[in-house]
C-alpha cells in the first residue's frame, strides 16, 4: 500500500495514490507495466505525441486559470474582518492554482512549447463547464456561499483508484493530470533523445515566486516535470475518497490538505482532526463562518447589462482592462521574460481593489451589488 | 404607548445624539422621543441619502461610483444626521436641493452655485467641510478642538490617498516592488 | 512550594530577550522569560496569534493619532513612553504627563513598546552596522568614549544578527566613508536582495547624486545608497547561512551553512503571509502582514518545550546575596488584567539572570535593587538619535506615501574629521512625505478647508501638494553625557508600586552644532533640487525646540534608547564587561541597547542583536563550566 502522501513532501496529501508500486529509483522515469496496461485499456486517454502533450499542458494552464475567477469572486465577496479562516483557506487554494498554472507553463516551456495566455478564447464565459471536462456541472462567478463551496467541492473532487487517467472528458482533474504524467513518460521514452529542449532562461524560478501555494520548480528534465506534476497532484483533489488507511495520519496540524478537504472544512464549519477519515466530514474544532458576512454580488454579471459609458460600465471596463493587463503580464512572464512576474502581484492587488469596489456598488433596481465580470476587452 | 403629545421643545433644535439628554430632561416624552425617525428628529422631512450622494460628488471631486465604491455612503450619511444640529441639517439640505435643481446638470454652473450658496454660507459651508473631511479622512469634526474617527473602515476608505495617487497606510497595499514605479 | 530553578531567567521578550531565549533553548537550556505585556501578546501560533495581531491592526485603524505606539494596548500596570506625552518643558517643573517623569531641561523624545516582541513591533526595520570609527570616537575625535571592543570583534555576530532578522540589502552598494577593507567578509551577501528603491528615491537621486556641498570650508560629495533593512524581499540565491548553532566543543556560536535557498520568514500565524513586503507603507507603527521582522518570529523559533513565558509579569527588583553578591532571584509582579492594580508577587530563580527589558527598564530595575552600580554609571549616558527634519515641495511629482518608510540613505556624513566639532549623522530619504513634522495629509485637507476649496479643485490641490512632498531627515549621533540619565525617586511610582523612570536630559552644543551643519547641508540640497523649502521650527509648539547661534532648531527622537548600562574595560566607569556580564554580579547579564557605550549613526537594533549573540555565547560558556 503506497503512501497517501507525496514522496517529495511527506506532509502533503497526494492526488491519487501511485499506481506503480515499484521502488522509485528503479522505475520512476520509465513507463511501468501498469501504465502500459492502462494505456491498453483506455487508448483514448493516451497522450502519445509531443504535439498532443504540448496541447494538453496548454489545456492544463487554461484549466487552472478557469477556476481562479470563481475562487477570487468568493474570496473578494467576503467582507474585510469577517470569516478569517474561510478566507485564508480560499486564498491558499487560489495561490496553489496560480502555482499550478505557473508549473504547467514551466513544463510547457521546458518541452519547447509556448504558453498562450492571451486571446478571447482563453477567457471562459461564466457560467461554464470546465475546459474539456465531461460537462457534469457548470462553474460561475458568485459570492461566498454554501452553493459556491458545493461547486468548489465538485471541482476538486478526489479521483477514485478505479477511474482511469483521462485526457478528454475527464470526470475529475486528477484523471487529467494522471494522463499528463503518463504522457510525459511515454513521449520522452519514445522521443529518441529528449523532449526537454526549451530555453532554460524562460523558466520561472523559485525565488521569483512567493506567498504560498508551494514550491516552484524550474524544469529541465523529465525528473523535474514529474516532480512538478507531483506538486500539482499533491495539492489538487486530495487522496482517494475510498482509501481508509489506518497506518497513516491523514489529517492534523502539520499536514497540508488537498483542496477538496480544505473546502470541506469550510462547508462543514469544522477543522479535520487526526482521528477523521476522508469519507466522513471533519469533526474537530469549530470554524467561525459567517455566511452573511458577504457583499451580495450578482451572480455572473456581464458588462452588457450596463449602459455603455455609464459610470458602472466604465468601472467594469476598468476592472476588465486590469484583468487583461494581468494576463498580458503573465503571458510575457511565461514567454521569455520571467522576471516580469514581479509585476503580476501588483496587478493582482489592483484587481482585488477594483473587484471589491464593484462589489460594494449597488445595481439599480435589485438587491444585488455589481461585481467583477472577468470578460475579454 | 400610543399617546401623541406635542413635545414641549422643538426637536429640530437638537441633534440626534442628544436624544438621551432629551429623554432625561423630558422623561414623560421618552416614548415619543424614542419613536422619532432619524430624519424627523434631524429636522429633515425624508431620507436624503441620494441628495447626500449627489452633493458629495460635487464637494469631493470624486464621481458617484468612486464614492459608492467605498461602501460608506450610509455610514457617512448616518453620521451626519446623527451629529449635526437639526436646524443646520434642514437648512443644508434645502440649500442642496435648490442648488442641484438650479444647476440642472450643468457642472460649471452647479460648482459656481455651490461656491456662493453653500461654501460661503456659515452654516452650510461648515457642514460641507465636515462632509468633505469625512470622505477625505474618515474623520468627523466635532468642533475646533475635537475630532473623532468615524470608524476603522472609514480610515481605510479615506479618499485623500487616492487623491494623492497612493493608498491608505496599513491597508490596500499595492504589492511588492510597486513603490518603485510611478503610479501613472 | 519548590520554585523551579531555570538555567536562565530573562526579563523581557523583545529582540534581545527573544534571541537569548532561542539561542539558549536551542542549545538545550531551560529558559524562563518574564514579559510585562498582556497574555494575548505572547500567542505565537495560528488563529490565536492572528487574532491578537488583528486587534492591534483594528486599534490602529480606529485611533485618531497614529503614533508609533498607537496599535498596541496601553497597560496601566505596565506603562510605557508615548510620544503623545512629550510636551515643551517648563524650567524647574518636572513633567508628569506620561510614564517618563521628565526633569529636563530638554524632553527625552522617544518611545518604546512594552509588550511581547518589544519595540520591534513598531520599528522601521532599518538594519545598519556601526562603522569601525564609531567604536573609537574618543581616540579619533576626542569625543565620548571608546568601546572596549572593535568593529572586527563584532563582525561575525553581525552576520548572525542579519540572519536572525532577515536583512534585505545590497552589499556591493554599501559605500560608506572610512568603512575600510573587509567591512563585509569577502563574498558575503545579505539573506535577501535589497528592497526595491522607491520612485521618490530615483527622482531625488537624479538631481542630487554626486552633488558637492560645502560645510565649514570643506567640500563633501553626496551619494545615495540603498538601505539594508529587516523586511522580506527576494531571496539571495548566493546566501548560504542557515542559522546559528552552539558548538559545545569549540565553546562558541557558529553559523551553519545551507544549500537551500533562503526562505523569508513570514507572519507567525501563517508562514505564507508576508513573504515579501507588500507596500503597506505603515511599517511604523505596524506591518499588517509581518513582512517586517519582529521578535515574535524569533520566539516562535525557540525550542518551545524548553521555554516558559510568563506574561503580565513585571519585574520589580533583584534579590542579591549579601556575601557573594550573586543574584538569588528575580522578583516579579503578575497583574491580573492590566488595569487592576491587583497583582501577585513571585520570585523567579535561575542559574543565570538576564535583564532584557530595554535601556530604561533595565536601569530602573538595577537602581531599585541597588545592583550592578559600583561604577555609578547605571542609568547614566542616556542617548538617542536626535532627528532634524527639513521639508519642502519638489519641482516634480515624487508620489510619497508609498513603500517602506525609507529605502535609500545619504551616508556622506556618517564619519569624518568634523566629528571633532559636531555630531555625525545619517540622512535617510523618507518616503512618507511631511507626515512626521506637519501631520500631513490631515493638515493638507484642513488647510484646503480653510481656503474653502471643494470639488475637483480640492482634489487637484490635494494631489499637487501631497505628491510633491519631500522630507529630509538628519539622524544625529548623541554623544554620552553622564548627566543625561534615568533615575528613580520614591515620589514617583505606578499603581503596582514599581518606580516610574525619572529622566534628566539636555542637548549639548556639540549636538546643536550638528543641527546647524545639517540645516546648511539641507539648504544646499534643496537648492540643487529646486525644492521650495517650507521647513519651520516652532518655539511654542515643538517640545524639542533649541537655539544655537541665534537660530532655532527642533529635534525629534528617533526611538533609539541607548547607553544606560554601558560596556567597558574598566569596572569603575562601566556596568558590564565585553561579555555583557555585570562587573558586580557574576551571574547577572544585561542585554539590549543599554550596553552600547556610543551610538554611531546606525539604528541600534542590529548592533544590539549582534551583542546579544555575543552575550548568549558567554552565558552558554558560563553554564557549561
Amino acid at each position: 500500500m503506497s503512501s497517501p502522501f507525496q514522496k517529495s513532501n511527506p506532509r502533503r496529501q497526494k492526488l491519487v495514490p501511485e499506481v506503480d508500486v515499484l521502488p522509485v529509483a528503479q522505475d520512476k522515469f520509465l513507463l511501468v507495466k501498469q501504465d502500459e496496461l492502462l494505456l491498453e485499456k483506455h487508448p483514448k486517454s493516451t497522450i502519445t505525441t509531443l504535439e498532443s502533450l504540448r496541447e494538453h499542458l496548454q489545456l492544463a494552464i487554461e484549466l487552472e486559470h478557469a477556476t481562479i475567477p470563481p475562487y477570487l469572486c468568493a474570496l473578494y465577496s467576503i467582507k474585510e474582518g469577517t470569516n478569517l479562516v474561510p478566507s485564508a483557506i480560499i486564498r491558499s487554494v487560489v495561490m496553489e492554482e496560480m502555482l499550478h498554472m505557473t508549473l504547467a507553463a514551466n513544463m510547457l516551456n521546458a518541452i519547447g512549447g509556448s504558453p498562450n495566455i492571451r486571446g478571447e478564447l482563453f477567457i471562459p464565459d461564466y457560467p461554464t463547464y470546465l475546459p474539456h471536462s465531461d460537462k457534469a456541472f457548470k462553474v460561475g462567478l458568485g459570492k461566498f456561499s454554501r452553493e459556491a463551496i458545493e461547486t468548489f467541492l465538485k471541482i476538486e473532487r478526489p479521483a477514485a483508484t478505479d477511474q482511469p487517467p483521462q485526457a478528454h472528458h475527464y470526470h475529475t482533474i486528477g484523471q487529467f493530470y494522471q494522463a499528463i504524467r503518463i504522457g510525459l513518460k511515454y513521449v520522452e521514452a519514445n522521443s529518441g533523445s529528449t523532449i526537454f529542449t526549451g530555453d532554460p532562461s524562460w523558466q520561472i524560478t523559485p525565488e521569483q515566486y512567493y506567498g504560498g501555494g508551494g514550491r516552484i520548480l524550474a524544469i529541465r528534465s523529465l525528473a523535474d516535470a514529474l516532480e512538478a506534476v507531483d506538486e500539482i497532484e499533491g495539492q489538487g483533489e486530495g487522496i482517494d475518497g475510498t482509501i481508509n488507511d489506518p497506518d497513516h495520519k491523514l489529517f492534523g496540524d502539520d499536514i497540508e490538505y488537498a483542496h477538496y478537504f480544505k473546502f470541506n472544512e469550510i462547508y462543514h464549519e469544522r477543522f479535520y482532526t487526526e482521528k477523521d477519515s476522508p469519507q466522513s466530514p471533519p469533526s474537530g474544532n469549530k470554524i467561525e463562518v459567517d455566511w452573511s458576512g458577504v457583499y451580495n454580488m450578482q451572480p455572473n454579471p456581464k458588462m452588457r447589462q450596463y449602459k455603455k459609458d455609464s459610470e458602472l460600465w466604465n468601472k467594469s471596463y476598468e476592472f476588465n482592462k486590469a484583468y487583461m493587463a494581468l494576463l498580458d503580464n503573465l503571458h510575457r512572464a511565461f514567454n521569455g521574460k520571467p522576471e516580469t512576474i514581479v509585476e503580476s502581484a501588483i496587478l493582482m492587488y489592483k484587481l482585488k481593489y477594483l473587484a471589491v469596489e464593484l462589489m460594494k456598488t449597488p445595481v439599480e433596481g435589485g438587491p444585488y451589488t455589481a461585481g467583477p465580470t472577468f470578460e475579454y476587452v | 404607548m400610543g399617546v401623541t403629545m406635542a413635545p414641549a421643545f422643538d426637536v429640530r433644535n437638537y441633534s440626534l445624539g442628544n436624544r438621551k439628554e432629551l429623554i432625561k430632561k423630558y422623561p414623560e416624552q421618552a416614548a415619543l422621543i424614542t419613536d422619532l425617525s432619524k430624519e424627523a428628529a434631524a429636522g429633515i422631512s425624508e431620507d436624503k441619502t441620494n441628495a447626500f450622494l449627489n452633493i458629495s460628488v460635487f464637494l469631493t471631486g470624486f464621481n458617484a461610483i468612486e464614492l459608492l465604491g467605498t461602501g460608506l455612503l450610509d455610514t457617512y450619511y448616518n453620521k451626519l444626521v446623527e451629529r449635526a444640529m437639526g436646524t443646520d441639517l434642514s437648512l443644508f439640505f434645502s440649500r442642496v436641493d435648490e442648488v442641484l435643481k438650479q444647476g440642472a446638470g450643468n457642472e460649471d454652473q452647479t460648482v459656481s452655485l455651490i461656491s456662493q450658496r453653500i461654501m460661503a454660507d456659515p452654516v452650510c459651508g461648515n457642514l460641507a467641510k465636515k462632509i468633505i473631511t469625512m470622505w477625505y479622512l474618515g474623520n468627523w469634526i466635532i468642533d475646533a478642538d475635537n475630532t473623532e474617527v468615524v470608524s476603522g473602515e472609514a480610515y481605510i476608505q479615506a479618499l485623500v490617498w487616492p487623491a494623492a495617487q497612493t493608498h491608505v497606510p496599513g491597508a490596500k497595499q499595492p504589492g511588492f516592488a510597486s513603490w518603485g514605479y510611478s503610479p501613472e | 512550594m519548590e520554585e523551579k530553578v531555570y538555567d536562565v531567567v530573562i526579563a523581557g521578550s523583545g529582540i534581545s530577550g527573544a534571541i537569548l531565549a532561542k539561542t539558549l533553548t536551542n542549545a538545550g537550556k531551560s529558559v524562563l522569560v518574564l514579559e510585562a505585556g498582556l497574555a494575548e501578546g505572547i500567542e505565537l501560533d495560528g488563529p490565536a496569534a492572528q487574532k491578537t495581531y488583528r486587534g492591534y491592526l483594528d486599534r490602529y485603524y480606529s485611533v485618531l493619532a497614529r503614533v508609533p505606539n498607537s496599535p498596541y494596548p496601553a497597560i496601566k500596570d505596565a506603562l510605557t513612553a508615548n510620544v503623545l506625552d512629550i510636551k515643551p518643558l517648563k524650567p524647574g517643573v518636572p513633567s508628569t504627563v506620561g510614564y517618563l517623569v521628565q526633569e529636563g531641561p530638554s524632553p527625552f523624545s522617544s518611545d518604546c513598546v512594552r509588550g511581547a516582541g518589544g519595540t520591534t513591533l513598531h520599528w522601521l526595520g532599518t538594519a545598519l552596522r556601526m562603522l569601525p570609527n564609531d567604536f573609537r570616537i574618543y581616540s579619533n575625535y576626542g569625543q565620548g568614549v571608546d568601546w572596549p571592543i572593535e568593529y572586527r570583534h563584532l563582525e561575525p555576530y553581525y552576520e548572525m544578527a542579519e540572519n536572525e532578522i532577515g536583512v534585505a540589502g545590497e552589499v556591493a552598494e554599501q559605500k560608506i566613508p572610512n568603512m575600510g577593507e573587509g567591512f563585509f567578509r569577502k563574498g558575503y551577501v545579505f539573506p535577501m536582495q535589497k528592497i526595491p528603491q522607491s520612485y521618490l528615491d530615483i527622482k531625488v537621486k537624479e538631481r542630487m547624486e554626486n552633488l558637492e556641498v560645502q560645510l565649514n570650508e570643506k567640500e563633501y560629495t553626496l551619494t545615495c545608497i540603498s538601505t539594508p533593512q529587516g523586511r522580506n524581499s527576494t531571496p539571495n540565491t548566493s546566501y548560504d547561512i542557515a542559522g546559528v548553532k552552539w558548538d559545545k566543543a569549540a565553546k562558541k556560536l557558529v553559523v551553519t551553512k545551507s544549500n537551500e535557498t533562503y526562505e523569508p520568514v513570514g507572519a507567525i500565524w501563517n508562514p505564507h503571509t508576508g513573504q515579501r513586503c507588500e507596500g503597506n507603507a505603515s511599517c511604523v507603527p505596524i506591518c499588517p502582514v509581518q513582512a517586517k521582522y519582529n521578535a515574535l518570529k524569533t520566539l516562535k523559533a525557540a525550542t518551545r518545550d524548553k521555554l516558559c513565558i510568563i506574561p503580565q509579569a513585571v519585574v520589580s527588583n533583584l534579590l542579591i546575596n549579601k556575601e557573594t553578591k550573586a543574584i538569588e532571584g528575580m522578583v516579579y509582579k503578575v497583574y491580573k488584567n492590566g488595569d487592576s492594580s491587583e497583582y501577585t508577587t513571585s520570585i523567579a530563580k535561575g542559574r543565570v539572570y538576564v535583564l532584557a527589558a530595554n535601556a530604561i527598564e533595565n536601569s530602573k530595575i538595577l537602581l531599585a535593587s541597588n545592583a550592578a552600580n559600583s561604577s555609578d554609571q547605571v542609568g547614566r549616558n542616556l542617548m538617542d538619535h536626535l532627528v532634524l527634519l527639513t521639508w519642502g515641495s519638489f519641482p516634480e511629482k515624487l508620489f510619497p506615501y508609498r513603500g517602506p518608510g525609507s529605502t535609500t540613505n545619504i551616508p556622506t556624513f556618517r564619519d569624518g574629521e568634523f566629528r571633532k566639532d559636531h555630531a555625525a549623522w545619517i540622512s535617510p530619504l523618507d518616503n512618507w512625505g511631511w507626515s512626521w513634522p506637519t501631520f500631513s495629509p490631515g493638515s493638507d485637507v484642513s488647510n484646503a478647508m480653510n481656503q474653502n476649496k471643494f470639488g475637483k479643485q480640492l482634489r487637484q490641490q490635494i494631489n499637487d501638494v501631497i505628491s510633491r512632498q519631500i522630507l529630509l531627515h538628519f539622524e544625529c549621533e548623541q554623544i554620552p553625557d553622564p548627566e543625561n540619565r534615568v533615575m528613580i525617586c520614591e515620589k514617583y511610582k505606578d499603581q503596582l508600586g514599581n518606580y516610574l523612570p525619572v529622566i534628566r536630559y539636555s542637548v549639548s552644543d556639540y549636538m546643536r552644532r550638528s543641527f546647524e551643519a545639517a540645516k546648511k547641508v539641507s539648504d544646499q540640497i534643496f537648492k540643487a533640487c529646486s525644492v521650495c523649502d517650507t521647513t519651520s521650527y516652532s518655539k511654542e509648539f515643538d517640545p524639542g525646540f533649541v537655539e544655537y547661534n541665534g537660530k532655532g532648531y527642533s529635534y525629534r527622537g528617533a526611538g533609539h534608547i541607548v547607553g544606560t548600562h554601558r560596556m567597558g574595560s574598566d569596572k569603575n566607569c562601566s556596568v558590564v564587561d565585553t561579555d555583557m556580564r555585570t562587573w558586580d554580579h557574576g551571574n547577572l547579564f544585561l542585554a539590549g541597547c543599554g550596553n552600547m557605550p556610543t551610538l554611531g549613526t546606525s539604528n541600534p537594533t542590529l548592533t544590539m542583536a549582534a551583542l546579544t549573540f555575543k552575550a548568549a555565547e558567554a552565558i552558554l560558556n558560563q553554564l557549561e563550566k
